[in-house]
């Protein structure tokens, strides 16, 4: 899958190898074109003057989308809104008292005698939108599914705002007399800065993790994710950036009014985020540059031949034409440098990388007992209990629909239990979330793979060493490590999506590790697998349990794998346990043959 | 491998193309600034071009004004052009940019037509556009004119070369108060919405000429565009005392339907008192519950005397009838236009701005059109239409002095 190819050849494999290389590869690529921009644009006559400057300033606010909506998944119908409450801020703070007189008479007098130069006014612009962005980012990161919609909310809610107070906008009049400070080289600045935002966000910590609850919410807790937390750093900052783009449009011709911020910008500004891929910077550019010039050249050619609809028509195609082809977008959810990267050579570790396994005298690292859960009367947990040893494997079998996976919820968090005490080491859990259990050592894997698919593997993993504290840098050198110890380093700058059913299941274990966990919980992690393969997962798990010096909690159907790894086994039935204690010896009591297959004989791996 | 490799190299065949065709973009753009070096104008009288740039909203939210109005002066400049030009040597060349209703694109595309070497520019009917693109204009000495934009603040915002072939919506509303004051009504209520400066500000302009003339503004609602139900305005209305005995809105479609039949559902029979946002079809479908509603609006649009003539001309150009008064005030900018022209005896811009400011009584086809005195507003001919069995009735049309009118308020 990897060697030469055109794509790759023009940035060279060890210049993208490492994260931070592709993050400086890419800001300074994009910035000096900007820079470009900026320094052409000023020669040249008004007309294009505007056209770049104005290109330049939806540039910005569509950066800002990419903040958001590009690394969250969810799209954000509000952030027109930050970009009215930035420019009628820096209008106000800006204008001459003379104007302001004339034109905002009804302003308080305070305001009315303020009068600060431009590049200030626009940083109070900034401000006042991260602040409004903190407010509606209060309840934004609460909300998943119907968070877009409550953006819609938002944004009705600002621009009845903008329309209400009058003696600040002048209501749904024309607001003017600003200055026309937005020159292509200003409005550049601002795209540079934006820029620079939002590719450095994209591989922060908080970014991370934002693009890893887009993936899978469920799977992002349980690698200690704080999803809330994150989609409202991410929105706080995208509105900051917003407030970047009304800052620029105050400027950009002196006039507005509250319906310039409104649907039709939205809705333009989705529309360059869609074509070009929300989920890369670069996405943001090539969208913002096509459609706009999709635009002016088709309204030129309408122009000369007299065909006014062109414009729309040609707008409405490419909207199809990308939908229909790439529904990601041009870009879909990669920068190029990462695209390229990929091409480039696989990781190679040195010894000294590997951490050395550490076996420490067996203690209890998880204890679980008089688990209660309820569903509507329906009885799934009746005081079960579980316990699981450092360096040993706990086994936990039963029949469908005996309480397995909701052991396991109850146990992360995922589900809340009636009544149950939980002891991880020394800790007692009582009502910590899902993230905070795993970041005290709970690592999991799912039944059904839940990888984060849009994500490099070396990703997946990056996001569960940063919740265990790591910074980027060592997180990604740990990650590697942990990748090699699974045995898919190899696989490292691919995406999780693309790799075979085994090797994401192992991707999986590294990810659960990266949380240094004290315990394991593996949810039939040999499913889908030969009995070869799963020999050679056994044999893993034991290497795995010494480095790691976890105990593991092991939910498997396969009763050879059980057996031969287990070093106790637990069985539920009903949701109750019926026996607990040595394998062998579990395995051979009749009550368990009875609820495991239906009658007496010794369960096998047929079922 | 490929598959991979794939998105690359599309981005950098879209990313290349997008840059060449954003550079086509300007440098055509470029190529507009050098031609500004044509615009060397001949002497006063001698015949030349008058280039006319309208930066209209051929598509988009304001198309349904700029659109009708555009194809009426069309049909003016043809007209002109077949007789040789204004006076027989100033001919008319029309060149129409899209600005997509858009008040960026409005500016980048009025920037082109200056760059061109425009003689006057034509901008949207609205307020927004106007000062955008008319403040480009004002800095180049320009005329600029807006279609119907009714707002009177385009001057205050843009400057002194910036017009609108519009009444001004303060005028509109002292031709309304002074109707009412001479139908012996006392008591007026006024029902405005905040959502736009066309809706917030007639009202306003309505109470302070109705005051004026000894009436009295008993209540004053307002409304969210839109809105489902009028029925707690209504209930407001009933509660009020003294009742008022007329009622002035400058709501339109959907809005002033949902209203007036809440309110005469209410048993309410206040004379109601509309403007030109309710002059259509949808109106006059009303039935009964309209009878007696006046409004102000241009003209009557209707195919007889000087209009049957525009009708003729316009469907021997169009195939179809005019269906909105803006083709009939579309072509009215025109005869303006040639009333300047006519009076600077010249294709330069400066010459054009001092004759528009001061033009007085220039022909139209609803009346007589004046500028002098005007804040940039159009001094024109009011209609005013009582609905009568389901029709258009005129009472009258009416052209309110300058210095009684409300002052246009920023």
């Amino acid at each position: 899958m990897r060697g030469s190819d055109a794509g790759m050849q023009l940035i060279p494999a060890s210049f993208v190898a490492t994260r931070n290389s592709r993050k400086y590869t890419s800001t300074i690529f994009w910035a000096i074109g900007i820079a470009l921009i900026g320094l052409v644009g000023n020669g040249l006559s008004q007309a294009p003057q505007l056209l770049l400057a104005n290109s330049l300033t939806l540039l910005i606010g569509v950066l800002a989308l990419q903040i958001f909506s590009g690394n969250s998944g969810i799209l954000s119908f509000g952030h027109v809104g930050f970009v009215g409450v930035s420019a009628y801020t820096t209008g106000i703070l800006s204008m001459t008292p003379e104007i302001k007189n004339a034109s905002l008479s009804s302003l308080p007098v305070s305001l009315q005698e303020i009068s600060l130069p431009f590049p200030v006014a626009m940083i109070c612009g900034v401000v006042a939108a991260t602040l409004v962005g903190v407010l509606s980012g209060l309840v934004i990161a609460r909300l998943r599914d119907s968070a877009s919609i409550a953006s819609v909310g938002i944004l009705i809610i600002i621009h009845g705002t903008l329309v209400g107070a009058e003696d600040f906008t002048r209501g749904s009049q024309t607001f003017f007399g600003v200055e026309r400070f937005t020159s292509v080289p200003v409005a550049a600045s601002v795209a540079i800065i934006a820029l620079i935002v939002a590719r450095w966000f994209r591989d922060s910590r908080v970014g991370l993790h934002v693009r890893a609850s887009r993936d899978d919410v469920i799977s992002a807790s349980s690698s200690g994710v704080r999803v809330q937390q994150s989609q409202f750093k991410a929105w706080v900052l995208s509105a900051a950036v917003a407030g970047g783009m009304g800052a620029c449009y105050a400027g950009l011709l002196g006039a507005f009014s509250p319906k310039d911020f409104y649907f039709t910008l939205t809705l333009t500004m989705l529309t360059m985020l869609i074509v070009g891929g929300s989920g890369s910077v670069a996405g943001a550019v090539i969208g913002v540059a096509l459609v706009m010039a999709v635009i002016e050249n088709l309204r030129k050619i309408g122009d000369s031949i007299g065909l006014f609809g062109l414009t729309n028509a040609g707008l409405a195609v490419i909207i199809l034409l990308t939908l229909y082809l790439r529904p990601k977008g041009i870009m879909g959810f990669h920068e190029p440098e990462e695209i390229a990267a990929f091409g480039g050579e696989a990781p190679t570790l040195t010894e000294q990388d590997l951490p050395d396994g550490i076996v420490s005298a067996s203690e209890e690292v998880l204890s679980v007992t008089g688990l209660t859960k309820k569903f509507s009367g329906l009885v799934a947990l009746d005081d079960a209990k579980i316990f699981v040893q450092r360096g040993k494997i706990s086994g936990l079998i039963g029949p469908n629909g005996s309480g397995k996976s909701t052991m396991v919820n109850c146990i992360t968090g995922v589900t809340k239990a009636d009544s149950v005490v939980i002891n991880l080491g020394p800790l007692q859990i009582h009502k910590e979330h899902t993230w905070q259990r795993a970041r005290a050592g709970l690592g999991r894997t799912f039944q059904n793979i839940r990888l984060f698919r849009n994500l490099t593997v070396l990703d997946n993993v990056v996001v569960a060493c940063i919740s265990a504290g790591e910074s980027v840098k060592s997180a990604d050198k740990s990650a590697l490590a942990l990748l090699n110890q699974v045995g898919v380093l190899h696989h490292a700058y691919r995406f999780a999506g693309e790799l075979s059913f085994g090797d994401q299941r192992r991707v999986e274990i590294a990810r659960a590790l990266a949380l240094r966990p004290s315990v394991l919980l593996l949810d039939e992690p040999a499913a889908g697998m030969n009995p070869a393969e799963s020999a050679a997962l056994l044999a893993q798990f034991r290497e795995i349990m010494k480095r790691a010096n976890a105990g593991m909690l092991l939910i498997d159907h396969d009763v050879t794998l059980i057996r031969s790894a287990c070093d106790s086994l637990t069985v539920l039935d009903h949701g109750k346990v019926i026996a607990q204690g040595n394998p062998e010896q579990v395995l051979s009591l009749p009550e368990v043959h009875a609820a495991y297959l239906g009658w007496g004989d010794e369960p096998s791996n047929d079922d | 491998m490929n598959r991979k490799t794939g998105p690359l190299k599309v981005s950098k065949t879209i990313a290349g193309l997008s840059v060449i065709m954003l550079l086509a973009a300007c440098s055509s753009g470029a190529s507009d600034a050098g031609s500004t070096e044509e615009a060397a104008a001949p002497a006063a009288g001698e015949a030349c071009i008058v280039k006319v740039g309208v930066a209209g909203g051929q598509t988009g939210g304001l198309a349904y004004a700029d659109v009708p109005h555009l194809e009426g002066f069309e049909l003016w400049a043809e007209q002109v052009n077949a007789n040789g030009g204004i006076d027989g040597k100033f001919t008319i060349e029309t060149i129409v940019k899209d600005s997509r209703s858009d008040i960026t694109q409005s500016a980048t595309v009025a920037a082109e037509l200056l760059a061109q070497g425009i003689s006057i520019l034509i901008t949207s009917a609205d307020a927004d556009p106007t000062i955008a693109a008319g403040a480009l204009a004002q800095a180049e000495g320009v005329t600029a004119v807006s279609w119907f934009g009714s707002a009177p603040i385009v001057q205050l915002a843009a400057g002194d070369h910036v017009f609108s072939n519009a009444f001004g919506d303060n005028t509109q509303a002292k031709v309304l108060a002074d109707h009412a004051t001479e139908m012996g009504y006392q008591n007026a209520y006024t029902l405005g919405s905040p959502d736009s400066s066309y809706t917030k500000m007639l009202p306003v302009y309505f109470g302070e000429a109705f005051e004026a003339n000894g009436g009295k503004v008993v209540g004053a609602g307002s409304f969210s565009m839109g809105q489902a139900s009028f029925s707690v305005i209504v209930d407001e209305i009933k509660a009020l005392s003294p009742a008022p005995d007329v009622i002035m809105t400058p709501a339109y479609e959907p809005d002033f339907p949902t209203f007036i039949k809440a309110l005469r559902g209410a048993g309410i029979t206040a004379a109601v008192l509309g403007t030109d946002g309710i002059d259509s079809p949808t109106t006059l479908a009303l039935a009964d519950i309209a009878e007696g509603v006046t409004y102000t609006t241009p003209g009557v649009l209707k195919n007889e005397g000087v209009m049957g003539t525009f009708f003729t001309d316009y469907n021997a150009k169009y195939g179809k009838d005019p269906e909105t008064i803006y083709a009939v005030t579309g072509y009215e900018l025109g005869l303006t236009l040639e009333a300047v022209v006519t009076q600077a005896q010249s294709c330069d811009a400066d010459a054009i701005w001092k004759a528009w400011a001061n033009l007085e009584g220039a022909q139209g086809i609803t009346g007589k059109i004046s500028y002098k005195g005007g804040d940039g507003m159009a001094i024109r001919e009011i209609a005013l239409i009582e609905i009568k069995n389901s029709e258009r009735s005129l009472i009258g049309t009416f052209s309110p002095d300058p210095a009684t009118v409300p002052k246009a308020q920023l």
